[in-house]
């Protein structure tokens, strides 16, 4: 963003001034701190005590006051100096973030979508809140799903907690390169795995195999016993058993110096917690985002559109447009993955259909709202308007997607 | 990720929602400055004085032992200046750097890896929801949230700390904080019009409050609440709120108990154009995959009805009624 990059610039110089500024500051402190240092010294010798002031010696004296003075207040105005490259970021800030936001504060705005709707009951805030701990609570994030039902008196029963509470401990294990109690889950949902087309059994036990591998010639006995495990797989992921297979060979050279050193690639790790809260997420039902994330994210995506619209409706006054509160004024494009339930939009009213006025679908297979029906019916006759089929209004019928 | 964010979108989003972001650090930065500038100035007058002392007792023939003893005193006050100087820069360029590194935060939502920018997003709703976490009163939770996330440069939780203390005060009958506070931040505070009104308490620790963040131009909404009303109402449909339930959709946001409730009261979305999902699989119906009528009006995508037939039949999955695979109607949307 070209206005980030100004402030970025700004801060950038005010850094600088402090840093020049800094060190003038201090080094020039020091040497008038010396000079001064040595000037007392030479008055303190005891060839000058209780004697009185010499010409030479007050001239001096009155030179040292000059400099300190001129040094000091030099000093002084030069910090004053960066004042404006400060206030530069400000306003720089300022130009790159929007007016839109702020400005409206004071008369709630963002009441685009609603005036305070949430704010005055506190039950909605408290829904709120018991969304932002499940929300907490599906990211793994426990101990602070924990603190925030203390501080909120909110109370999650367990039923809801348990599933979370038991993949988070997988996690941690597996975190800690720990495959057992992975291992204990995937068999015990084997069934279900496999309805997902899941490898996650198989991947555990490869990553075992591997981590056997990494410990050298020792191992290889062990590892050759651990192979039997691969034996349910052998169809599904047969190119891949061969490929640790013929790792064997390596071992006593060192799998590193071997073409099969990807085997050890760190990453296997990462992707086995993947893979993991993906299927474990699947089979509980849930999405790997959770809903409050999805949400969020798209009120991302309308947040700046809804802003702009009603700042274009204020400004050209016709604020007459958008006045049913019900319905957002501007449609907003979040992608098909967001498209989770039908809409349909009767292509001649231009309107969503609903209960009161369902599509109905013409015997040409043509579908249009049951209210554009009737405004198309003519002397007891309907043309259709896209084939254009005669047909009876009685002959449609009411669909439902 | 479910929501497409092109970097555009994000470059739009980023100055709508970033303003507290940067500008409270921006203000603490200004506050630090003038503080800096009136030590500064105090400390040099304090040396100007004493030099002055010294340049009246040279004028009047003076013994050595005397202007020793002065000069102790403007090296003592050329110390003072040094320390309190090199303080003071320390705590504006500390200001400075945390501007830097939060615009430099800022920057990576552009990044072209993937994994980079989503972990951008994530990181942006832990902030939102840590600023409004403080909002709430929530300080412990939104502290361990910023911790664990990552981003305890990135949000501003001294400022509600700061406000908490003020708050707690106020509840406690004191007044010496919240004064502490106004003296703090008195130039700003003139600027704007209301001042705090010391007579009623409840409506001081609101106003206090309210005051607070119109210094920091915050709203009364955290941007957190701003941003999920507007998504929620981006995704809602009639089909999420039917009485019987029949319609919901396993991953619909709004669907979901807690978000349901709290969509209720807002504005649903605005579709132009129609779109339609496969009740049975939940694709989408297009030219691909039509969509098909069965004989008792309901619709499912081509696709699913192939995937349910058994023996040449297919059983409506919302009625159970049992129909003939030729039975189904191909619709046409337009």
């Amino acid at each position: 963003m070209e206005q980030c990059a100004c402030v970025e610039r700004e801060l950038d110089k005010v850094l600088q001034k402090f840093l020049t500024y800094g060190q003038h500051c201090e080094r020039s402190l020091e040497e008038l701190l010396h000079y001064v240092g040595q000037l007392r010294a030479e008055l303190a010798s005891a060839a000058l005590q209780g004697t009185p002031l010499s010409a030479t010696l007050s001239l001096v004296m009155s030179q040292c006051c000059r400099k300190i003075k001129d040094t000091v207040q030099k000093l002084a105005s030069d910090h004053k100096d960066i004042h404006s490259s400060v206030s530069r970021v400000g306003k720089a800030i300022d130009r790159a973030l929007s007016l839109l936001l702020r400005q409206n504060f004071d008369s709630e705005i963002c009441g685009v979508v609603s005036d305070a709707v949430w704010d005055a009951r506190e039950q909605q805030q408290q829904i709120l809140q018991m969304a932002i701990v499940e929300h907490l609570y599906q990211q793994g994030m426990l101990s602070v799903a924990e603190e925030l039902c203390q501080e909120s008196t909110l109370n999650v029963d367990l039923d809801f907690k348990q599933p979370f509470l038991e993949l988070n401990r997988i996690l941690e294990a597996l975190h800690e390169q720990d495959l057992g109690p992975a291992l204990e889950w995937a068999v015990s949902h084997r069934q279900r795995l496999l309805e997902l087309n899941s490898s996650l059994e198989f991947k555990l036990h490869r990553l075992h195999f591997i981590r056997l591998l990494a410990g050298g010639p020792a191992k290889q006995l062990e590892a050759l016993s651990y192979a039997r495990h691969f034996q349910p797989f052998a169809r599904l992921h047969q190119r891949e058993i061969q490929v640790m297979m013929g790792s064997l060979v390596y071992l006593r050279l060192g799998l590193e110096k071997s073409p099969y050193c990807h085997l050890l690639d760190s990453s296997h790790w990462a992707e086995i917690c993947e893979t993991f809260t993906r299927d474990a997420c699947s089979l509980l039902g849930l999405s790997v985002e959770s809903p409050l994330s999805v949400s969020f994210a798209s009120g991302c995506v309308a947040l700046p559109v809804l802003m702009n619209i009603k700042a274009v409706i204020e400004q050209r006054q016709c604020t007459g447009v958008w006045n049913h509160k019900d319905e957002l004024p501007i449609e907003i494009e979040l992608g098909m993955k967001c498209w989770y339930h039908s809409v349909f939009a009767c292509p001649i009213l231009r309107q969503q259909t609903s209960d009161s006025n369902p599509p109905i679908k013409l015997i040409c297979g043509h579908v249009i709202s049951r209210d554009a029906l009737n405004k198309l019916i003519n002397g007891g006759k309907l043309k259709c308007p896209y084939c254009p089929m005669e047909q009876n209004p009685a002959d449609g019928k009411r669909i439902i997607f | 990720m479910a929501v497409q964010e092109s970097a555009a979108q994000l470059s739009m989003t980023l100055k709508v929602q970033e303003y507290p972001t940067l500008k409270v650090p921006y203000e603490t930065l200004n506050k630090r400055f003038r503080a800096a500038q009136k030590n500064i100035d105090r400390e040099t007058s304090h040396v100007t004085m004493v030099v002055a002392e010294l340049e009246k007792t040279l004028s009047g023939c003076p013994a050595v032992d005397s202007v020793v003893s002065l000069l102790d005193g403007v090296v003592e006050k050329l110390s003072v200046l040094k320390r309190k100087a090199v303080e003071s820069i320390q705590a504006e360029d500390e200001s400075a750097k945390l501007c830097k590194r939060r615009i430099e935060h800022l920057k990576e939502h552009s990044s072209d890896q993937p994994a980079a920018a989503s972990v951008w997003k994530r990181k942006r709703m832990d902030r939102m929801m840590v600023e409004h976490l403080l909002r709430c009163g929530y300080y412990n939770t939104a502290v361990k949230l910023a911790r664990q996330s990552g981003i305890e440069d990135l949000v501003n939780i001294e400022m509600f700390l700061t406000a908490k203390e003020v708050e707690e005060s106020l509840e406690r009958r004191e007044t010496a904080t919240c004064l502490a506070w106004c003296h703090d931040n008195k130039s700003r505070l003139r600027k704007m019009k209301d001042l705090l009104d010391p007579a009623r308490w409840r409506m001081l620790i609101q106003q206090f409050r309210y005051d607070n963040y119109r210094l920091h131009q915050l709203g009364n909404n955290s941007v957190f609440t701003l941003t999920l009303q507007a998504g929620l109402s981006a995704i809602k449909t009639p089909q999420c709120y039917k009485e019987d339930g029949s319609s919901k959709s396993p991953d619909c946001p709004v669907c979901s108990r807690s978000l349901n409730k709290l969509a209720q009261p807002l504005p649903m979305a605005h579709c132009a154009n129609s779109r339609l999902v496969c009740k049975i699989s939940g694709d989408v119906m297009n030219e691909n995959n039509p969509p098909m009528m069965l004989p008792n009006g309901y619709v499912y995508g081509y696709n699913s009805l192939l995937s349910i037939r058994q023996d040449d039949k297919v059983v409506c999955p919302r009625t159970k009624e049992v129909f003939h695979f030729s039975q189904a109607e191909k619709v046409y949307i337009m």
